[in-house]
């Protein structure tokens, strides 16, 4: 039996829509295929905690907490650059706003993790948030579903995980319809809560990078009917708009 | 402007109610004559405003009756229309046409996100904050997010008085930069726990310097007993506390003074004991206040008896995109002595608009049926597939699971004779949908 290592940063400060869900999903598919899971939760960072890290999970917070992450993450920036490159990494909702060069809020910068070349603002007032539908693209041959309640704006990021049908303006900058974006193993989408229950494709790509096999999930499953209405739902809005 | 802005409401307000039209329309067409309008209104002596995520419109229904009973001629939001809108209907409904407000006193239900607008113009002299909670977060983003945005409010009423939920540290923020404050909540009882219940506590951290909060208990999400030993920041000494709370024998305290409970639940309690505050501060005796509160019936339907075939069904109405709301609901189900089965419905997320978004049904705790005597449970409407798979998260030994979200094979299946009591859950959008395939009883047939 093969044991896999889920680290969860921060479940408590950066916990708003159910996230929790995202590791919950994968231990229950992992264990059900003989995998012998060990969740490791972390309020606060330290040293050698992503050293044999299969896969790395980060949720949604507040405006105030995702600052107060960033302070506790930027200390070990190098642990988690060097991490990257190893383990599987997806960040849901605004936590990709840790990860860029640098976050402005209130006209003040604060430096953050540096891993990846994009800078983000955090807009205090204007709120972006809608349900979203994703079109087919070269990464994932399938629709994606879910909801973007944020107000983080990212600048500097090429290309996006997800290209957006509904909502488009609540692409990565705000004005575009790309959203989060895949480097190497590391996956940010601006998509909140349980975005792996919600896309069964998504977990499936996940457990495949984390044990290279695949993931086989029945049409008649619930997580794969749960999907599929709500992709019926949003197609429909599409069709109205 | 004033007085023709009156007089269009006041005839607007009469068709509309005639033709049993919504109660925001006349409001917003004095808003368009006369946009100052409410600031030329002469409101009465004392204006209760009250919000927060869960229990206002119950809150001001008791407050109302409290005022009503000791005499005195309220004026209320009674159809719920608590936006800016329905408030300028209210007030210029009830109004001469020289702009002052016939009554004793003004209640007013507020939305959370537009007491910031009402109070540029009308002034509360006391504000009622019950809780902040995760709620409709599709439009409400957080709790903190609404906090900021009540704050506005706040900030535009420094001379009114506060009344605070001590037991909420996001809501107790409010007393650091306001004169008057007064405190109402829950002393510790047979039902505080030292965990909350909730699969999240939102003040897991201290909302004021972020360090890590203590509890000496909680009464449920993050409400409780709190202190903050980096900042010190802690659950204020009550003046209006819930110093007896009997669910068995559906019996609370408030200040010593015994109330009859018509629901037995923790969270109405809250409501209750903020409504016994805010008449007690104005000046209404202890005796008319418990009186008044003993032989109050909620009219808002929120709890009501159905007949499924032979089966006997009660619904509890909760609040979609609410997880404090369902946990309520699941309590009251949870603590039934007798074997029985459960139908949840989740067909339509909101009435009020379109969303797919089902996040917040992985905040429920949904796990405390597991310690309860529910021996079925259904799982139906669109919805009912995501529901599934968040149970698939739960060992449920022992409890059947139907998931079917045909709403009217749904209807078929709990009609099928049973010897077990069934419960309801769902939301006002789709408890039409339960109505409409049920027989619905009044809340006295049996």
């Amino acid at each position: 039996m093969k044991n896999i290592r889920i680290l969860h940063l921060f479940p408590k400060l950066l916990s708003l829509y159910g996230e929790y869900g995202n590791v919950s999903i994968m231990k229950k598919y992992l264990e059900s295929n003989e995998y012998s899971v060990t969740v490791d939760e972390y309020e606060n960072i330290e040293s050698g905690i992503f050293e044999n890290a299969d896969f790395v999970y980060i949720g949604s917070g507040t405006e105030d907490n995702l600052i107060e992450a960033c302070e506790r993450l930027v200390p070990y920036s190098e642990d988690v650059k060097k991490s990257v490159l190893s383990s599987v990494w997806l960040a849901t909702g605004n936590a990709m706003t840790l990860f860029g060069k640098n976050i402005e809020r209130f006209g003040k910068l604060t430096t953050a993790v540096n891993a990846f070349e994009y800078e983000t603002k955090i807009d205090d007032v204007k709120r972006f948030s809608g349900d979203v539908l994703s079109d087919k693209n070269n990464i994932f041959n399938t629709e994606f579903v879910g909801y973007i309640n944020t107000s983080s704006i990212y600048n500097g990021i090429e290309g996006g995980l997800l290209k957006l049908l509904l909502n488009g303006k609540l692409g990565n900058d705000k004005t575009s319809e790309n959203d989060g974006f895949i480097i190497n193993n590391f996956i940010g989408t601006q998509l909140i809560g349980p975005f792996l229950v919600k896309n069964p494709v998504a977990l499936q790509d996940i457990y495949f990078r984390i044990t290279g096999e695949k993931l086989i999930l029945s049409e008649e499953s619930y997580i794969v009917k749960a999907y599929k209405t709500a992709l019926s739902e949003l197609k429909h809005r599409v069709s109205q708009a | 402007m004033k007085f023709f802005a009156i007089l269009v409401c006041k005839i607007l307000a009469f068709v509309g109610k005639l033709l049993n039209k919504g109660s925001s329309l006349p409001g917003a067409v004095a808003l368009k004559i006369c946009p100052d309008i409410l600031s030329k209104i002469q409101l009465t002596e004392n204006v209760v405003a009250v919000t927060g995520s869960n229990g206002k419109t119950s809150t001001v229904e008791m407050i109302a009756s409290i005022f009503s009973a000791d005499g005195k001629k309220v004026v209320w939001n009674k159809e719920g229309s608590n936006q800016i809108e329905g408030v300028t209907t209210l007030l210029l409904k009830n109004s001469t046409l020289s702009g002052k407000v016939k009554g004793d006193i003004v209640v007013l239900e507020s939305d959370e996100r537009y007491a910031r607008h009402t109070f540029k113009y009308v002034k509360p002299t006391h504000f009622v904050i019950t809780n902040l909670y995760r709620d409709q977060l599709t439009r409400n983003v957080h709790p903190f997010w609404i906090y900021n945005i009540v704050k506005d409010a706040v900030e535009l009423i420094p001379n009114t008085t506060l009344l605070l939920n001590g037991d909420d540290p996001i809501i107790r923020k409010y007393a650091l930069e306001q004169k008057k404050v007064c405190y109402f909540g829950m002393n510790k009882n047979d039902y505080s726990t030292s965990e909350t219940d909730a699969l999240y506590n939102d003040c897991y951290y201290c909302p004021v310097c972020k360090s890590k909060m203590d509890y000496d208990y909680f009464h449920y999400a993050h409400l409780g007993s709190y202190k903050c030993s980096s900042c010190g920041y802690e659950k204020p000494e009550l003046d209006y506390a819930v110093d007896k709370l009997d669910l068995e024998n559906n019996i609370m305290a408030v200040n010593g003074n015994e109330i009859e409970l018509a629901f037995a639940s923790r969270y109405n309690v809250y409501n209750i004991c903020s409504a016994f505050a805010i008449c007690s501060l104005l000046g209404v005796s202890d005796s008319t206040i418990t009186k008044t509160l003993n032989e109050f019936i909620m009219k808002n339907g929120r709890v009501m008896r159905f007949k499924a075939g032979t089966n006997q069904g009660l619904l509890i109405t909760s609040k979609h995109e609410n997880s404090t709301s369902y946990n309520q609901s699941l309590e009251y189900v949870s603590a039934v002595k007798e074997d029985c089965e459960l139908v949840i419905i989740i067909d339509a997320i909101s009435r009020k608009y379109y969303t797919t978004e089902i996040s917040w049904i992985w905040d429920i705790s949904f796990e405390m049926l597991k310690k309860s005597n529910v021996k079925k449970i259904f799982l139906c409407g669109k919805y009912a597939y995501d529901m599934a798979v968040r149970f698939e998260m739960i060992d449920f030994d022992g409890i059947e699971v139907v998931v079917e979200p045909d709403l009217d094979n749904m209807a078929k299946l709990i009609s099928e004779p049973t010897s077990m009591k069934l419960y309801a859950i769902t939301c006002f959008s789709d408890k039409e949908k339960l109505y409409s395939r049920v027989e619905v009883l009044n809340p006295t047939d049996e």
